[in-house]
């Protein structure tokens, strides 16, 4: 008996977001008759597609003990870019600008794992640097596709009545976490961002396993921005920049560690649409742009706090697991 | 006695410092050492440049009667020669047997197909548990966090790594320093367990009596200089803590 309220108590540690989200909607459910219909359901994870997907790239990148801040500007380039080549071509509109997001990517990659510097100031840097190009190359104005063709079914097409972007958001979230969960370099991944000198000690090449890392996270954000620039008529330059706190505030509700190596990409699909749910309730209650600002901000520290919060319980969880053991 | 491996006249600067001074040392095959010194007199040195993570400053390696140049502790691995450091290089946040298995796991088979990249955790599971029970190593569960375990269970673990991984010669560095008595028993019992495999030991170790349980050979290190290298049978703790100290003779 003793062990199964072990067991429970440690898979409410490990995924409480779940109680969170129920908790939540069943507040949203009493506060606004609204809440509990299907197209309102459908209008959360539509939303939260382009967040969700690029949530999942970050969160990579942080169970492999690193952090990349200029996911935003990488998002942005990679929208302007799809919308740039969508008149042109449908193939390369959905392709080049993945590709580009890798490339962003590695550059990210290149100077954390190989040179060795710090992931926080770098991808502070780049962050800036994409965008700064960004802005020269659009001069700061919007580029424009036109919504013809295949290129739009991506952003406003349907199947089953569901909007497409909530199927490339699951694909890629269960994609994600398959490849974090069931794959060698999954395996190794966590193992990087948990204790890397073990990799080096198993004669593992761990820079390579970095480097890859970041490379994944530019392609996931890549397929973001096409999302992304396929929702809209035309993407500006400074889109990128409206998802920074809706991103990572997700992927720390969502347990992930800010040390690397603990979180599952499937609680930080959770956490995203906690957030959703959230974004949902200001807007049918009729809360002031001004008003959401101050609350997603505040819905960050909180996270912050409940992050620690969760290590910590787990934590003291765990030894007293390891001292009732003992006896 | 055939000799597995030998380090002929090693010496080791750190800058000015003369950590080994002209050190000879030797193993056997099935061979339990016990490697003993006080604070800074060369034995984790010794021992890092056996295992590959320092090169000598002057002196040879033989392995098998050849000579070595370990660039790396993965040159030192492939000929079966492994040190289990402070970290016990686990992974925490992984459990058992992705631990046992970190470097050599095994893929799922589809269809008759190498799925190369997807691990194949339901076999290296039962192999796992099928190995920690041949070496009566107590885990509950191969799928616990490492991070879960007991000091002396995560000793177990990384010791049977090496096991796994084919070693000839398994460097231990104080394996029993911050663990409780119980499981302290259970490392030695695990380290006879090696020997039995004709697998060979180093213990580098303050515990008298822990060294004189399982070791065959006592070797004493002092400020870089060997001491001793004595039987056990032919010597006694109170003999080895002179010659660690220095009361016997007035080496300096």
């Amino acid at each position: 008996m003793n062990r199964y309220l072990t067991r429970l108590k440690l898979f409410y540690l490990n995924n409480s977001i779940i109680f969170i989200l129920l908790g939540l909607s069943i507040v949203s459910g009493i506060l606004s008759n609204k809440f509990f219909t299907l197209r309102n359901w459908m209008n959360i994870l539509n939303n939260f597609s382009v967040p969700g997907i690029v949530s999942c790239g970050v969160a990579l990148v942080l169970l492999a003990g690193g952090i990349d801040l200029s996911f935003g500007s990488i998002l942005a380039v990679c929208a302007v870019f799809a919308a740039y080549l969508q008149p042109q071509s449908f193939i390369l509109a959905i392709t080049l600008p993945v590709l580009l997001g890798s490339f962003l990517g590695y550059i990210n990659g290149l100077m954390i794992s190989k040179i060795g510097a710090n992931p926080l100031i770098t991808t502070l840097g780049t962050q800036w640097g994409y965008f700064a190009v960004l802005m020269i190359l659009t001069g700061g104005n919007l580029v424009q596709g036109n919504n013809k063709g295949p290129f739009n079914f991506i952003g406003n097409g349907k199947i089953l009545n569901i909007p497409f972007p909530i199927f490339m958001y699951l694909a890629v979230g269960i994609i994600t976490w398959f490849l974090s969960r069931r794959t060698l370099f999954g395996k190794y991944l966590y193992a990087h961002g948990s204790n890397k000198n073990a990799l080096f000690c198993a004669g593992i090449k761990s820079s390579s396993i970095y480097l890859k890392t970041f490379v994944i996270m530019g392609l996931i954000v890549g397929i973001g921005g096409v999302v992304m620039s396929s929702r809209m008529i035309g993407v500006r330059p400074t889109e990128g920049s409206r998802y920074l706190i809706n991103v990572l505030t997700a992927v720390i509700l969502g347990g992930v560690s800010l040390n690397g190596g603990i979180g599952s990409i499937l609680n930080v699909m959770v956490a995203v649409l906690v957030l959703g749910v959230i974004d949902n309730s200001m807007v049918l209650l009729g809360v002031a742009y001004k008003d959401q600002q101050i609350i997603r901000g505040g819905v960050f520290i909180i996270s912050i706090i409940y992050n620690n919060y969760l290590m910590y319980r787990s934590e003291v969880f765990r030894r007293k697991c390891l001292a009732l053991s003992d006896q | 006695m055939e000799i597995l491996v030998e380090m002929k006249g090693i010496y080791k600067l750190f800058g000015g410092l003369c950590a080994l001074n002209n050190v000879d040392f030797h193993v056997s095959p099935a061979e339990v050492i016990g490697l003993v010194g006080d604070n800074a007199a060369g034995k984790s040195t010794l021992m890092k440049i056996l295992a590959g993570v320092h090169p000598p400053t002057e002196g040879d390696i033989l392995v098998d009667s050849q000579k070595r140049i370990f660039r790396s502790p993965q040159d030192a691995r492939n000929v079966g020669i492994e040190m289990l450091f402070q970290d016990l290089a686990l992974v925490p946040e992984l459990d058992v047997t992705d631990n046992l298995f970190l470097g050599k796991e095994m893929s799922k088979k589809v269809f008759g197909h190498d799925m190369k990249f997807i691990l194949d955790r339901k076999t290296m599971d039962k192999k796992s548990e099928k190995f920690l029970r041949e070496l009566e190593i107590n885990i509950d569960s191969v799928k616990e966090k490492v991070k879960n375990l007991s000091g002396g269970q995560r000793q177990s673990v990384s010791i049977a790594r090496t096991i796994f991984f084919n070693a000839r010669l398994v460097i231990l560095d104080e394996p029993t320093s911050a663990i409780s008595v119980k499981e302290t028993q259970r490392v030695l019992e695990l380290i006879l367990q090696l020997k039995k495999k004709g697998i060979s030991v180093i213990i580098v170790s303050h515990r008298m009596e822990d060294i004189f349980n399982v070791a065959d050979r006592i070797v004493v290190l002092r400020r870089g200089k060997k001491v001793e290298d004595i039987e056990k049978c032919n010597t006694t703790p109170e003999l080895i803590i002179k010659k660690i100290i220095g009361v016997a003779n007035n080496i300096c």
